[in-house]
């Protein structure tokens, strides 16, 4: 009883009066206060007085802190650790400075641990400091803190968090090597896990995960990694069945798609129906709306950077798989365990194969008459690691769409003449394709400095031949013509980039390069071996043009304040071509402010350059588009993008939101003068049948996005208004631009039932497209005479009206898949059975004007493609 | 190339298409008056004015006709001429009193009370220089040499006839249809396609300033006694018209979904249609046995 009346006693007496030392029990809860607060309340509940510099010590910084009766050095350490303030007691005092350490920089690649694949993106966080970054391209990552720490962590979805335990003091390297979370389903290497959206000042960027490629819906069996980027939002495919890709309504041209740093010009087969990459050999895809990094230039709307595996370190894998319309297979392994490995892999479609005797007939091509139609696409990597500071990475990718024709009629063979009396043989071949090859070395010059020195070379072709030989049977006519006609780009590019860490308020990256574009824009060479030859040259357009462009970059991730981070760059482009010089200055800028609740405040402005043109018509894209470079008349184009932003990640990282507003000017955009028609060839002077405006795109973005657990997916909205101004189109006046959509929505999900089974589900909506329609009929004219001696039968012409001024139907569309994937003995064998359009929807692909005799009217008639298609895809990994 | 293409994309198009009738209807931005004209050397003009009319509606080509419309024709900014209305072989047209001439500039105006007045305004091309027609019977080639003036662009339309001589004058019977050498027209389509016409219209961008030979091949057998030709210099009007016209026709005939609707060139002011100039040569040979 006398204990208790003592306690009651002290507690009622101020603590000052008995003074203090490091062992007095002290309690504080604040939450964000600062830490000018804190002392307050410890000078005036314990009568602890602090000293200290108001122009040294920043005591401004808001801390959250919940220590009940705690030792006062406890309750000081983790009020002044974290802000690098140090204390030391005086007198009855206490005195607070500036707590100096000497930083260190941990640096090293993160890679899996069965595979020695890199990851790119993984985490790398040391949680005492708050302090972390995310790992390189090359999976490479420099992290400098400001103070000692004995461990760090490092996270990546797919993988099991891992703590490394790290000396006392000075740099170090440090290789993390990360566990697959389930070793018998296949390495993902693919599904990486970005930093949380508000500790990102990035915006208006999509980290694709390759795994959600794989195992949403398909079209015709075959995953596609465009196509699933088609299905997020600010990003439109266009008309269903187009191959097309805008991103914030730009034109597909302005699209810059990089395979391991290598442009690649057409990334489609089929008219744009698949993309030339096989995700089987994907482990990375990026794709930036805006706000582009300083690096990125060259094109206006977007970067899509397409990462290839490494190939595994330490042993043979194999995979094969058969679709309903291709086969493929690809092979990794190590060519020296843990130094050198190798990746291969191989696509090609079958249909042609099993038509062939049926084309044959429908075409009438003959007895000896040969019909193919196929894709196909080739990839091959070697990565080599040298020594701890140097790796190489060789990789390589060749890709066609080709037809082959061969038609041949004997008219001594009683079963297959020709319609005349005649022989004939003719073939003919068509194909496109894209050739790339890239050499990089990474070189780590000190921790803190990582660089990358590439060359690549990239092709994009177009050509045709034909060979056609006529012999008259009856009189002396001999025939033999011979013609050739090629369109192409080579870009050759030499480049070194840096990855510089001085310290942890600050990443970055520099870097200069130089390309040089070969255009060839369409040359026909022509042979006549008859016996009267017509023309007397027998080229025509056959010339190349070379431009040089030459880029110097610089950014800087940049912390300013705890809650204020600025991106800061500028991209230098020159382009030299035919004696003429275009500079650009492009500034980069993002600025990220942390709200409250962990949401970040995300502004951007970026401009971007593109010197080279793609000359195509204002419908669709064919593989025939020409690209020329930018002339005296057609100058580079140009944007200006502004984005405003919020954006937060869950600290499970189970959930992420971002909503984005954008703002888009382009200018020196091009298209085809009205009565012009397509070309065949851009001689010297194709830039009088061009026209030049410019454009605009705004609107407004919203995704939210499921990353984890056994239920995946996103659903994303666009709202969005583009639109182009020609001088001499519309009398000038604006009009929507054909990917003009005002509202989509997508929405995907990926269900994992058991072991075995995934369910998943993509339902895409849009409203109509911009189509323009005739606004009237009249008379038209054939010939000057009504007495000539065959006088046409007259024509009608539909006279077009006013540009893109009609929307088309609202199309909407249900995808389904489901997978059963079983692992025996290492061997994983996986069905896939898709369902494009499942509920058959009939959405429009194009509008034709049609008659209708019952009703004596003509109307307007929309055309549908793409019914519902089910497709199979099975394919066995070892 | 892209009409390769073109046919490929429709047929592929075409093996998975199905259609229905849109729920859009088709827009009419009101009557305007029609003109049109072929200006021909050493011939009467013959123009043609007649109103537009709606998209949706049929009429067999039955265009309505504007007998009421006053027709002028300058000649080099003079008035040239009266212009009156005729009736022939069914179809009513405004005919010159005098013939067009070489090297003249010429305007049409048509007004109608109601409607907008309109005028168009071209250009006599030259005659082009083409001899030595030459084709065997039994055989598919038909041959002639062209020679291209220098300096200027130039533009073509050509014509074979199947003919005979009727009272001791040589005259086109029957239009044949061809194909040309595709080193003229940079189309190795035609050579895949077995593709034929009767009416080609070229730029002589791959022989400008040379004497060429022509080599076309006929789709059928040449079985006849005569051959006419008929290469007429065109404006650069006539030939943009021409080509966009038949586009657009082509397109309709093909289902084309891949290129934006062909825009028909038109030169005529506040209405629809063209007014171009046009200069023929004939040429002919009898067909060697």
């Amino acid at each position: 009883m006398s204990k208790l009346l003592l306690g009651m006693l002290l507690s009622c007496v101020p603590l000052q009066v008995l003074g203090w030392d490091w062992h007095t029990r002290v309690t504080l809860v604040l939450k964000e206060e600062s830490l000018l607060t804190a002392c307050r309340l410890l000078e005036k509940n314990y009568g602890i007085h602090f000293s200290f510099s108001r122009d040294l010590v920043d005591l401004s910084r808001k801390v959250t802190i919940n220590a009940r009766n705690k030792p006062l050095k406890k309750v000081l350490e983790l009020l002044f650790e974290p802000n690098d303030i140090a204390y030391t007691r005086i007198g009855n005092q206490v005195v607070l400075t500036v707590k100096i350490t000497p930083a260190r920089t941990i640096s090293g690649y993160a890679e899996d641990a069965h595979t020695g694949e890199k990851l790119i993106g993984a985490t790398i966080y040391c949680p005492g400091q708050q302090a972390g970054t995310v790992t390189n391209q090359y999976g490479f990552y420099s992290l400098t803190l400001k103070k000692d720490t004995s461990s760090l962590l490092a996270s990546y979805v797919g993988y099991t968090p891992q703590r490394y335990p790290l000396p006392a003091t000075g740099n170090r390297q440090l290789t993390v090597a990360l566990q697959p979370l389930n070793s018998l389903q296949e390495v993902v290497v693919t599904e990486n896990m970005q930093p949380h959206l508000q500790e990102q000042t990035q915006m208006s960027k999509i980290n694709l995960a390759v795994t959600e490629v794989k195992s949403v819906p398909k079209l015709l069996g075959e995953p596609d990694v465009l196509r699933t980027l088609q299905s997020l939002p600010g990003v439109s495919g266009g008309a269903e069945g187009s191959g097309g890709m805008s991103v914030r309504g730009g034109s597909p041209d302005q699209n810059l798609v990089l395979l391991d740093g290598t442009p690649v010009f057409n990334s489609s087969h089929v008219f744009g129906i698949f993309s030339v990459f096989n995700p089987d050999i994907v482990k990375n895809a990026d794709l930036y709306k805006g706000a582009f990094p300083a690096r990125y230039g060259g094109r206006l709307s977007s970067v899509i950077d397409i990462s290839m595996k490494d190939g595994d370190m330490k042993e043979y894998h194999g995979e094969v798989s058969i679709s309903t319309i291709a086969a493929k297979f690809m092979v990794e392994g190590p060519l020296w365990k843990d130094r050198t490995s190798f990746i291969l892999s191989g696509r090609r479609s079958y249909i042609d194969l099993l038509l062939q005797d049926a084309m044959n007939k429908t075409l009438g091509l003959g007895k000896k008459g040969d019909f193919y139609a196929y894709f196909y696409d080739a990839n091959v990597r070697i990565n080599h690691i040298f020594s701890p500071k140097d790796r190489l990475y060789l990789s390589a990718y060749g890709g066609e769409d080709a037809l082959s024709i061969k038609e041949e009629h004997d008219n001594s063979d009683g079963d297959d003449p020709s319609p005349g009396p005649y022989n004939q043989k003719n073939g003919f071949r068509l194909g496109w394709g894209n050739l790339t090859g890239t050499l990089r070395w990474n070189h780590v010059f000190s921790p803190r400095l990582f660089s990358n020195v590439t060359f690549n070379y990239s092709q994009y072709y177009f050509l045709t031949n034909y060979h056609y030989e006529y012999d008259g049977i009856t009189v002396p006519e001999h025939s033999e013509l011979y013609g050739r006609y090629i369109s192409r780009i080579q870009n050759g590019v030499g480049k070194i980039d840096f990855d510089y860490r001085p310290n942890p308020n600050h990443a970055v990256k520099f870097g200069i390069g130089s390309t040089t574009h070969i255009f060839k824009p369409g040359s026909f060479f022509f042979e006549d071996n008859s016996a009267t030859p017509s023309l007397p040259d027998t080229t025509y357009n056959n010339f190349n043009t070379v431009g040089v462009e030459m880029i110097m970059y610089g950014e800087d991730d940049w912390q300013l304040a705890p809650n204020l981070h600025l991106n800061a760059g500028l991209h230098t482009a020159g382009f030299l071509v035919e004696k003429r010089f275009y500079l650009s200055l492009q500034p980069r800028l993002g600025l990220r402010y942390l709200l409250p609740q962990h949401w970040a405040l995300k502004a951007a402005y970026t401009h971007m350059n593109q010197p080279i043109h793609l000359l195509t018509n204002n419908g669709t894209n064919l593989p025939t588009d020409l690209w020329v470079p930018s002339t005296q008349k057609v100058r580079p184009m140009l944007s200006r993008q502004w984005a405003l932003g919020i954006a937060k990640t869950t600290e499970d990282h189970q959930y992420e939101f971002s909503m984005e507003a954008y703002f888009k000017s382009m200018n020196n955009v091009i298209e085809y003068t009205e009565e012009a028609s397509m070309f065949n060839s851009a001689g010297k002077k194709w830039d009088d049948q061009v026209i030049i405006g410019s454009g605009r795109s705004y609107g407004g973005e919203l995704l939210l996005e499921k990353k984890l657990g056994n239920t995946k997916g996103w659903l994303g909205y666009t709202l969005a208004w583009t639109d182009r101004q020609f001088p001499d189109v519309n009398n000038g006046q604006r009009f929507p631009f054909k990917y003009d959509v005002r509202h989509n929505i997508e929405l995907t999900f990926m269900q994992r039932l058991g072991k075995h089974w995934e369910l998943s589900g993509s339902w895409q909506f849009a409203t109509g497209m911009p189509v323009t329609l005739p606004v009237a009929s009249y008379e038209g004219i054939q010939d000057p005479s009504p007495y000539d001696p065959v006088a046409g039968p007259g024509q009608r012409v539909d006279e077009l009206g006013p540009r893109n001024a009609v929307r088309t139907a609202n199309t909407h569309r249900l995808d389904l898949s489901v997978t059963f994937t079983t692992t025996k003995k290492k061997r994983t064998r996986t069905w896939n059975l898709s369902l494009y359009n499942a509920y058959n929807q009939k959405n429009p692909f194009f509008y034709q004007i049609a008659v209708d005799y019952n009703k004596q009217e003509r109307y307007l008639q929309q055309v549908t493609i793409l019914p519902i298609l089910p497709s199979i895809t099975y394919s066995i990994k070892l | 190339m892209r009409v390769v293409l073109l046919c490929i994309i429709g047929l592929l198009i075409a093996g998975t298409a199905c259609n229905k009738k849109a729920d859009i209807d088709l827009p009419y931005e009101g009557d305007r008056i029609v003109l049109n004209t072929f200006i021909q050397v050493d011939s009467p003009v013959y123009i043609r004015v007649t109103k537009s009319q709606p998209v949706a509606v049929i009429n067999d080509l039955n265009f309505q006709e504007l007998p009421q419309a006053q027709v002028t024709i300058l000649e080099d900014g003079a008035p040239y001429g009266t212009v009156n209305w005729q009736q022939i072989i069914g179809k009513g047209y405004f005919v010159s009193s005098l013939p067009a001439r070489p090297g003249k500039h010429y305007t049409v105006t048509a007004a109608m009370t109601g409607l907008s007045s309109v005028r168009g305004t071209d250009s006599i091309p030259m005659q082009p220089a083409v001899q030595d027609l030459f084709a065997q019977k039994g055989g598919n080639q038909v041959r002639f040499t062209l020679q291209d003036p220098p300096g200027i662009t130039n533009y073509y339309r050509i014509h074979l006839y199947e003919a005979d001589t009727t009272g001791g004058e040589l005259k086109a019977k029957k239009r044949i249809v061809y194909r040309l050498d595709p080193s003229f027209s940079n189309n190795f389509a035609d050579i895949v396609s077995d593709a034929f016409y009767e009416d080609i219209v070229i730029k002589d961008e791959r022989f400008a300033g040379q004497t060429v030979q022509f080599v076309l091949q006929t789709s059928n057998t040449i079985d006849y006694r005569f051959m006419m030709a008929q290469v007429i210099g065109i404006s650069e009007s006539a030939y943009k018209y021409l080509q966009t016209a038949a586009r657009q026709q082509s397109d309709a005939d093909e289902s084309n979904a891949l290129t934006p609707p062909v825009k028909v060139y038109s030169n005529i002011e506040n209405g629809y249609g063209i007014v171009a100039g046009m200069y023929a040569k004939w040429i002919s040979c009898k067909v060697k046995e």
